[in-house]
């Protein structure tokens, strides 16, 4: 099982040149420290409807992103600087700008591949394609969806993740499974049946376990702690 | 060139072929030079005895031949003459001036008003003006045996036992060789042949798999009819448009970045992408990440000699190495920027660098399309549409 990247700062800013290269040439760096490397400027938002592809770019969003040292593990802060979207809850904005752009650790859990590229292409994209769809008069909560805010939306991702029930124990339950580094068939089994993992869901935890590393499910435990407070 | 264009792909595909030497004139180009093989190859040829083969080098060989900027400016059609022979029993001024009697009586026979040049390496053929292409011949010896032993010595020992990459390896004239005049083992080595089958290899694949396309679409009978040239790879594509980019920037100044290390990066970075928008992503994106550092020194390695750097220039005139970086940030600009944009929008600055010419002679079949007027909330409700059929569209959140 792959274990998170450790990137140091200098992949760190190698991986946001390569973004900047080609897919994003409208950000910039803007500051490089020991513990962040910084961009600003116009993020192109692209379609994701082949039939839309060749009418370019669907809009375009004035962003400052933050990736700071220990990424992937830690995710990256995006703040929408151009005041085109309300600061508020019901659009996932905070009153300073910064976006709750998705579940962090439940990304981290499916992405293929959590270079930078993968992010801005990803999450970060899809959060400015829903606020793109609203701009243009669509109910994007309705039309795309979201998750309702705090703990009940980070259980409902995480249990998409986990394939569990989105209840708080189901998924702590799940976790503690996969935050040890092997599964035994003999321990009871996280669904709740009171079953064994080996005569209950031992096909389904390892193939879960193929994507949830210890690591990863340690980050997704932290999250739900700091929910739960 | 009558389809239709409607998308980014469709008109960056049609500037390539617009840029690209027309099929008329490549055949043209290899008439001659199969005429000038022949003509070496008769009873009465001064190097009848030697066996000479000839074969083109260069882009006419890779297949990323583009046309001059300027209408009035030639090709240049890069060929090889090569002889039996050896180092040890010719000089480098003898196979040059072998060579060279035979050039200029073909001339002479030909009708051709102009003398060949004697140049550094090459004999030149000036066609007339209408011809619009001059013809550079490299005379040459086989080397394979001792190329692969440099190799081996020098500790590319893999690269040394590989056939295909070495057993058309050449040695070759040239008149500012300290040795020019006397019979010596240290001739420069030259491996056309063996670079163009590196860089066939990189795009194999997809070169295969549009020959079939060729066949599927009846216009040859198997994959075995279908000459290399009628094949386009975006790689192929990607590079004359790439060079065509650099020509115009630059024009004749002597610090722009040279095409072959343009072609070897972009070979390097390609990773087998099917049309030629992924193709510059990947490319652009990538391409310099090819150049190693060691120490002071950057190296863009000859993948087929790796003891020459195709970048030693830059050491002695640090502009090059500047100019290829900015070069580099112009091109990924101008490209990124486009798919960005409309496919029927084309950025000016993009518009200039392939040349306003070449954008008039596609430019006529984007208005083929039928042009459609979407709405804003139409264009976000395909969105909708699409995400809602195929999801993937992760959903933000409030934590």
């Amino acid at each position: 099982m792959a274990r998170l990247a450790k990137l140091t700062i200098e992949e760190i800013r190698d991986e946001v040149l390569s973004l900047i290269a080609f897919d994003q040439p409208d950000l910039n760096i803007i500051e490089l420290s020991d513990d962040k490397v910084e961009i600003s400027g116009r993020l192109f938002v692209m379609p994701k409807s082949p039939e839309n592809q060749p009418l370019g770019a669907l809009d375009q969003f004035e962003v400052r992103i933050v990736i700071p040292i220990g990424f992937p593990a830690i995710e990256p802060l995006v703040f929408e600087t151009g005041g085109r979207i309300e600061r508020e809850l019901d659009y996932h904005v905070n009153p300073n700008g910064s976006c709750c752009y998705s579940v962090w650790p439940a990304w981290l859990a499916d992405a293929k591949d959590q270079s930078i590229s993968e992010v801005v292409s990803g999450p970060i994209m899809d959060f400015f394609r829903w606020q793109y769809v609203r701009l243009n008069g669509i109910d994007a909560a309705t039309a795309i969806g979201e998750r309702q805010h705090y703990i009940s939306g980070l259980l409902d991702a995480y249990a998409e993740v986990l394939d569990c029930s989105p209840t708080q124990k189901s998924v702590s339950s799940h976790l503690k499974v996969l935050r040890r580094k092997w599964l035994r068939s003999r321990w009871r089994c996280p669904c709740g049946s009171r079953k064994k993992i080996g005569v209950c869901c031992e096909t389904n935890l390892r193939k879960i376990k193929g994507r949830v590393s210890p690591e990863i499910a340690e980050i997704m435990q932290e999250k739900l702690n700091s929910q739960s407070r | 060139m009558t389809k239709q264009i409607s998308n980014h792909i469709e008109f960056l595909d049609a500037m390539a072929d617009a840029i690209d030497i027309p099929t008329k004139l490549h055949e043209k180009a290899i008439d001659r030079y199969n005429s000038i093989g022949e003509y070496f190859q008769r009873p009465t040829s001064g190097i009848f005895d030697r066996d000479p083969v000839t074969y083109p080098q260069g882009s006419f060989l890779l297949g990323t031949v583009i046309r001059p900027v300027g209408d009035a400016d030639e090709f240049d059609l890069d060929i090889v003459c090569q002889v039996q022979g050896s180092d040890n029993e010719l000089t480098q001024e003898e196979l040059k001036q072998l060579v060279g009697i035979e050039v200029n009586d073909y001339a002479s026979a030909n009708g051709i008003a102009k003398s060949p040049k004697d140049g550094r390496r090459c004999w030149t053929i000036e066609y007339s003006k209408s011809e619009k292409f001059h013809m550079d011949i490299l005379p040459a010896l086989p080397n394979a045996h001792r190329y692969r032993e440099f190799l081996i010595e020098k500790g590319h020992v893999g690269l040394g036992a590989d056939v295909e990459l070495t057993e058309n390896a050449l040695a070759i004239t040239d008149k500012e060789h300290e040795n020019y005049a006397s019979i010596t083992n240290d001739w420069l080595i030259s491996n056309p042949r063996g670079y163009a089958a590196w860089f066939r290899q990189q795009q194999s694949a997809e070169f295969d798999r549009r020959k079939s396309l060729l066949v599927e679409d009846r216009q040859f009978a198997s994959v075995d009819e279908v000459p290399d040239y009628r094949v386009k790879t975006p790689l192929q594509r990607a590079i004359q448009l790439l060079k065509r980019h650099r020509d115009t920037m630059y024009g004749d100044d002597p610090d722009k970045p040279i095409s072959i290390i343009i072609t070897t990066l972009s070979a390097q970075a390609y990773s087998g992408e099917q049309n030629i928008g992924d193709a510059l992503r990947t490319i652009l994106t990538d391409m310099d990440k090819h150049i190693a550092d060691e120490g002071s020194v950057r190296y863009v390695r000859n993948p087929v000699n790796p003891e020459e750097n195709f970048a030693d220039k830059w050491e002695e005139f640090p502009a090059r190495e500047k100019e290829f970086h900015r070069w580099l940030k112009a091109a990924q600009t101008d490209f990124s920027h486009y798919f960005r944009r409309p496919y029927d929008s084309v950025p000016s600055d993009l518009v200039e660098r392939l040349t306003q010419n070449t954008f008039d002679k596609v430019s006529p079949l984007m208005a083929l399309a039928s042009p459609t007027v979407v709405s804003p909330k139409e264009v976000a409700s395909k969105e909708v549409d699409y995400i809602t059929e195929h999801g993937g569209n992760s959903k933000p959140w409030q934590g």
